[in-house]
C-alpha cells in the first residue's frame, strides 16, 4: 500500500455547510477495508460541545485516536478556562495537534463546524498536517470529496434555514457517495441551530 | 555500602540499602562511591569528578531529595580509617563529591588539577578543612543541602513571609480598575540623582493588552515577566487567540508557587499587579510570592500599603472613568510620597477599551499632574 492510499483504506465522505445562524454537517456510514465493507453504522462526526462538531475523514483508527485526543484537550481547556472553546480557537488547536505530528501524521482530514459568539456559524477543513482551509459556504473531505465539491457547488445557496439545508446537504451527500465506491451506505446528518440540534440518519443505496 | 546516612534514608523510606544505592545510581547515571573503598584506588579520572559535573545537571534537584543533608563520618568504623571519605556538599555551588582522606592529603599537590575542575573557593574551603581538622583520624563534617522552604513548627512557611516582607518594604505600586479601563502606577525612586531615569522601566508589557507592575525586587520581576511573556506567546501559538488575563495570571501564579516548593530555589521577592483588558472587560489582578492571586477593583502594595488602601477605599467608585482613575492613582501615590512628585519619579500604565496597554510618557504624566493640582 502506498502512503497516500491510507486515506482511502476505509473510505469516507464528509461535508459541512453554513446556513442562516446555523450549520449542517453530514457523513456517510460505511467502514470498509479497501473494497470490502466491514460496518455500516460507522461514526465520523463527533461532538465537542453543544455547538461544536468535528468530522474526521480518512483512516478510521486515526480518526478515533484523534477524537480521543481532541476530547482530552477540550476537557482540560474547559476546566482551565471555565468556558466552551470557540470554533476558531478549536480549529487552531486541531491544526497545532496535527502539525505536531508533521512527519508521522494522523491520516485524517478534519472538518470542523461550530457556532461561535453570537451564533455566527464557522466551518473549516484542513489537511492531515493541519493546514487550515476556511470557507464561507461549505467544506468537504474524504474519498468522495471530489464529487461532493461538484454537487455542493451547484446546490449550495447562502442563508438557508435548517430544513432547506437538510434537503441540500442530504441530496449532496447521497448523490456524491453514489459516485464513490469506498463511501456510502446511507448517511448521518446533524443540523445545529442556536437552540437545538437535530440528528438524522439517511438511507440511500445500501450497497 | 555501610554508610549510615544511606542506611537511615533506607530505613526512613522503607527501602533496602541496595535499593537506595540503585536509585542514586539511576538518578546520577553514575556508579556509587562506597565509603568503604580501601581497595578502590581512586584514579585521577575517578568518578568523583563526574559526580560533580552531574550535580550541575537537571537531575540535581531529584538527587538533593534523595541524598540526605547530613553526613556524619564519625559513624563509620575506625577500621576503615584509610578509606574514610569526606562528603562535601557545597551548598553554594551545589557540588557533591567524595574525597578519600589520602586524596585529601595529596590535595595540595593536586591543587592545580582540582582548581580547573572546581571553583577556587571550593579548593580553599577544602584546604581550610584539612588544616583545621583537630582529629586526624576522624573527619567529621556536617553539611546541609539547599532544600526548599520547609514548614516552621507553627505551620507557616517563613521563606514566604520573608518574601512578603521584601514586598512590603518595596516601592509603592497601585492599580485601579475603572469602568472602561485599568490604570497601574508606581513610584520610581532612584538611589541617586545621577541615575538616568529614562533607563528605568518599572511597568512592563506582558502582551499588547496586558501590563504589569511590581513591588519588591526588580530583578525577580524580570524573571517572571520573561516567563509570562513566553507563556502568553505559547498560548497564542496554540490557539491563535491572545491569552485571557485570568489565564496569564494563573500561569504566572503557578510559576511563583513552584518557587515555594522546589529545591534549591527561593520564593520571588515581588508582588505583581497585572492590568489587562480582554473579552471579559477590564481586569486587575494581584499576584503574591506565595502564588496566590486576587482580582481587585483597586489595590496597592509596597511601602504605605495600608494608607494607600484606605485612601483608595475612600475614593473608589464603580462608575469611575479611566481619566478619573489616573487622577485617583496620582493622588494616592502623592499621599505617601516623599519629596516632589513629577513625571520623572512615578510611572503610570493605562489600558482602555482599545485594548492597547501603554506606559505614559513623563510629559503625559506631567499633564495629568497639572490637572490634579
Amino acid at each position: 500500500m502506498l502512503p497516500w492510499q491510507i486515506f482511502e483504506y476505509n473510505g469516507s465522505a464528509l461535508v459541512a455547510m453554513v446556513g442562516k445562524n446555523c450549520f449542517a454537517i453530514a457523513s456517510d456510514r460505511r467502514l470498509g477495508v479497501n473494497l470490502q465493507t466491514v460496518a455500516t453504522d460507522f461514526q465520523r462526526i463527533f461532538k465537542i460541545h453543544d455547538k461544536l462538531y468535528v468530522g474526521l475523514s480518512g483512516l478510521a483508527t486515526d480518526a478515533q485516536t484523534l477524537y480521543q485526543r481532541l476530547i482530552f484537550r477540550h476537557k482540560l481547556y474547559q476546566l482551565r478556562e471555565e468556558r466552551d472553546i470557540k470554533p476558531e480557537t478549536f480549529a487552531s488547536l486541531v491544526s497545532a495537534l496535527l502539525y505536531e505530528k508533521r512527519f508521522g501524521p494522523y491520516f485524517c482530514q478534519p472538518v470542523i463546524a461550530g457556532l461561535g459568539d453570537d451564533d455566527v456559524p464557522f466551518i473549516c477543513t484542513m489537511d492531515c498536517i493541519g493546514a487550515k482551509e476556511l470557507a464561507k459556504d461549505f467544506v468537504v473531505s474524504g474519498t468522495a470529496s471530489e464529487s461532493l465539491y461538484g454537487v455542493c457547488e451547484s446546490m449550495y445557496k447562502p442563508n438557508m434555514d435548517p430544513e432547506e439545508q437538510f434537503e441540500t446537504i442530504s441530496q449532496a451527500l447521497l448523490s456524491s457517495v453514489d459516485r464513490d465506491c469506498l463511501s456510502g451506505w446511507g448517511g448521518h446528518v446533524l443540523l445545529v441551530t442556536p437552540s437545538e440540534v437535530q440528528e438524522r440518519t439517511l438511507k440511500g443505496r445500501m450497497d | 555500602m555501610n554508610c549510615d546516612v544511606l542506611q537511615e534514608i533506607a530505613a526512613a523510606k522503607g527501602k533496602t540499602l541496595a535499593q537506595v544505592h540503585i536509585l542514586i545510581v539511576w538518578l546520577k547515571d553514575q556508579e556509587v562511591v562506597s565509603p568503604n573503598y580501601a581497595e578502590i584506588r581512586l584514579p585521577s579520572s575517578s568518578p568523583l569528578i563526574n559526580l560533580a559535573h552531574l550535580c550541575n545537571s537537571a537531575k540535581r534537584r531529584r538527587v538533593e531529595r534523595v541524598v540526605r543533608l547530613r553526613v556524619d563520618l564519625e559513624a563509620e568504623s575506625p577500621a576503615s580509617e584509610q578509606s574514610r571519605c569526606i562528603l562535601l556538599v557545597l551548598k553554594r555551588h551545589r557540588f557533591a563529591f567524595t574525597v578519600p582522606r589520602s586524596l585529601a592529603r595529596s590535595l595540595r599537590s593536586e591543587h592545580r588539577r582540582w582548581a580547573t575542575v572546581y571553583s577556587h573557593q571550593l579548593i580553599l574551603f577544602l584546604e581550610h578543612l584539612v588544616a583545621l581538622n583537630p582529629f586526624p583520624s576522624i573527619f567529621s563534617i556536617l553539611f546541609c543541602f539547599n532544600l526548599s522552604a520547609a514548614f516552621s513548627p507553627s505551620g507557616k512557611l517563613v521563606q514566604i513571609e520573608h518574601a512578603l516582607t521584601a514586598v512590603g518594604s518595596g516601592q509603592t505600586s497601585l492599580g485601579i480598575k475603572a469602568a472602561n479601563g485599568v490604570v497601574i502606577a508606581t513610584e520610581k525612586k532612584l538611589p541617586s540623582i545621577l541615575v538616568d531615569e529614562t533607563s528605568v522601566q518599572k511597568i512592563q508589557l506582558m502582551t499588547t493588552n496586558i501590563g504589569v507592575v511590581y513591588s519588591g525586587m526588580g530583578p525577580d520581576s524580570r524573571v517572571l515577566v520573561r516567563k509570562s511573556r513566553k507563556q502568553a506567546q505559547q498560548y497564542f501559538r496554540l490557539y491563535k487567540e491572545s491569552i485571557p488575563v485570568t489565564q496569564l495570571v494563573r500561569e504566572t501564579a503557578a510559576v511563583m508557587q513552584e518557587f515555594t516548593q522546589s529545591g534549591g530555589v527561593r520564593p520571588f521577592g515581588v508582588s505583581l499587579l497585572v492590568a489587562g483588558y480582554d473579552d471579559n472587560g477590564p481586569q486587575l489582578y494581584q499576584v503574591d510570592p506565595s502564588g496566590s492571586y486576587f482580582s481587585w477593583k483597586a489595590s496597592a502594595m509596597g511601602k504605605n500599603v495600608s494608607n494607600a488602601k484606605t485612601f483608595l477605599e475612600k475614593r473608589y467608585t464603580d462608575d469611575m472613568e479611566l481619566d478619573d482613575a489616573v487622577h485617583t492613582a496620582i493622588l494616592t501615590l502623592k499621599e505617601g510620597f516623599q519629596g516632589q512628585i513629577s513625571g520623572k519619579n512615578i510611572e503610570i500604565g493605562i489600558i482602555g477599551a482599545d485594548r492597547k496597554f501603554r506606559v505614559l510618557t513623563p510629559a503625559e504624566i506631567d499633564d495629568y499632574l497639572a490637572e490634579v493640582e
